[in-house]
């Protein structure tokens, strides 16, 4: 960002940047995208469009309704499209991984669901591809540069917030707005049996995690470091939790005998376990709090 | 004794007269000086050629430090004209208050959001074209100067003036096409 942002810059000065710098980001992930469709970039571009739309969740208070709303469906589109194949591709990850873990005695059954996850994948690639040509990131991009160019300055509708409001007190309570859901679900979310808890809370730190780095521009650049390792563990932890519940769904829709199911089963419930465990521990090392108080403490 | 010529008499070997001499024969700055090479040094009278080689290599260090200052300077203006585009917005509500709502504040605030953004661009072209950067923001500097304490009408003429000026320059894109 060229903008030099302080924390008591005008929120209307501040949106702008902040949103610029997220949409810069976006439009660089979805050209590279574009001209490779490797995991990693369309991983890389659905976590931009997910931080973009967190920015715009921050800042839509200072625009237009209509106007932003527009921007958000669109970026949303692109995200939506995005999910098909990275799950695939998350699937196929998880079964070549377990193929390698069983050894050659469970490989047969195993590569068969391999091979129908690669054919999904390669349809899913093809269509992603027309998808996202026909949304057409120029004609997004010059939307997005119109729209956020032009937040509430001297006429803010009733409700709308002061945009002479210091960026400072704004990001203090959109901080809290995240870190609320997440202080509320940890209590369920540490209980084994709680696999929606733990998906709720999986959810909530991802969103504090990209409000985070929406707003990172105010934070101390070493403590915000440090912190967010911890945030984006959390989020990790959870997130292998999560996708190992998944798993354990398409084991059961996968066509594969019942030892073979069996066998699966097992490794799931023993990774997520341990995965679980680690969740505890996390939350006795830092708990949420901390991070919290941390990250009051940054801005 | 001008700028340039006492910032060429900071060349061990140097003088007033010589100093003079190079400005006449247009190197009328470090970095045309260490550009000239020996060739273009010869040919200035009165030049000892034994010093050449020690002014040229002078010259090289000294107009990549005078151009890092220089850099440095033009970020530090940028911002600062940033700031003042945060005050006078504050100041112009402060103001005007309900008048805003009219065609006059819609003018005024659609030209301060042009602005603002301009400051943007101008902090990304600066490094390739300083000097144009330099006078932009001087004359930048000065319009909005001028428009302190000034009256709504005024103040959206001076805008319209100034972001006219930012265009033509080449420091302000488009509406819509605006740097992400």
């Amino acid at each position: 960002m060229t903008m030099l942002l302080m924390k008591k810059t005008p929120l209307w000065i501040a949106a702008k940047g902040l949103l610029a710098e997220r949409g810069a980001d976006f439009f660089r992930c979805w050209e590279k995208t574009a001209s490779t469709f490797d995991p990693e970039d369309i991983h890389d571009l659905r976590v931009a469009s997910r931080r973009l739309r967190e920015g715009i969740s921050l800042f839509a208070q200072c625009y237009p309704e209509a106007r932003i709303n527009a921007v958000r469906k669109s970026v949303k589109k692109v995200t939506d499209a995005l999910g098909e194949l990275r799950n695939l591709d998350e699937g196929l990850a998880f079964f070549r991984q377990a193929a390698a873990e069983m050894g050659e005695e469970h490989g047969r059954e195993l590569s068969g669901c391999i091979t129908l996850y690669e054919a999904d994948r390669e349809g899913a690639g093809k269509k992603l591809k027309r998808d996202l040509k026909k949304m057409r990131a120029t004609s997004l991009r010059k939307l997005f540069v119109r729209i956020v160019h032009a937040p509430y300055l001297f006429d803010p509708p009733p409700g709308a917030t002061d945009p002479f409001l210091p960026i400072e007190d704004f990001a203090r309570e959109g901080i809290e707005l995240r870190l609320a859901p997440v202080l509320a679900l940890v209590p369920a979310a540490r209980r084994p049996g709680e696999a929606a808890a733990q998906h709720s809370l999986r959810i909530a730190v991802k969103r504090f995690r990209y409000r985070m780095e929406v707003l990172s521009p105010l934070m101390h650049e070493e403590g915000y470091r440090q912190v967010h390792g911890h945030v984006k563990e959390y989020q990790e932890i959870l997130g292998r939790i999560h996708d190992l519940d998944v798993f354990s769904g398409l084991i059961r829709e996968a066509v594969l005998s019942e030892t073979e199911e069996q066998a699966l089963g097992g490794i799931i419930a023993k990774k997520r376990e341990k995965s679980f465990v680690e969740f505890l521990d996390k939350l006795d090392t830092i708990p949420f709090e901390a991070i919290g108080a941390t990250v009051r403490s940054l801005m | 004794m001008d700028d340039v010529t006492r910032e060429l008499r900071r060349l061990k070997g140097v003088g007033e007269v010589l100093a003079g001499r190079l400005v006449s024969a247009g190197m009328d700055s470090l970095e045309k000086v260490a550009a000239a090479g020996e060739e273009g040094l010869k040919a200035i009278k009165g030049i000892n050629p034994r010093a050449i080689p020690v002014i040229l290599s002078q010259a090289a260090v000294m107009s990549s430090d005078a151009s890092e200052r220089r850099l440095g300077e033009l970020r530090e203006r940028t911002a600062a004209m940033g700031l003042r585009v945060q005050t006078m917005a504050a100041d112009v509500k402060s103001r005007f208050g309900e008048e805003l709502a009219g065609k006059d504040g819609r003018k005024v605030e659609r030209d301060l959001l042009r602005i603002a953004g301009s400051l943007d661009t101008v902090a990304v072209l600066l490094e390739k074209r300083r000097k144009r950067a330099w006078k932009v923001l001087s004359k930048f500097e000065k319009r909005l100067s001028a428009l302190e304490g000034a009256g709504l009408k005024e103040i959206r003429k001076g805008l319209k003036k100034t972001r006219k000026m930012l265009l033509r320059t080449g420091f302000m894109e488009k509406a819509g096409k605006q740097r992400v």
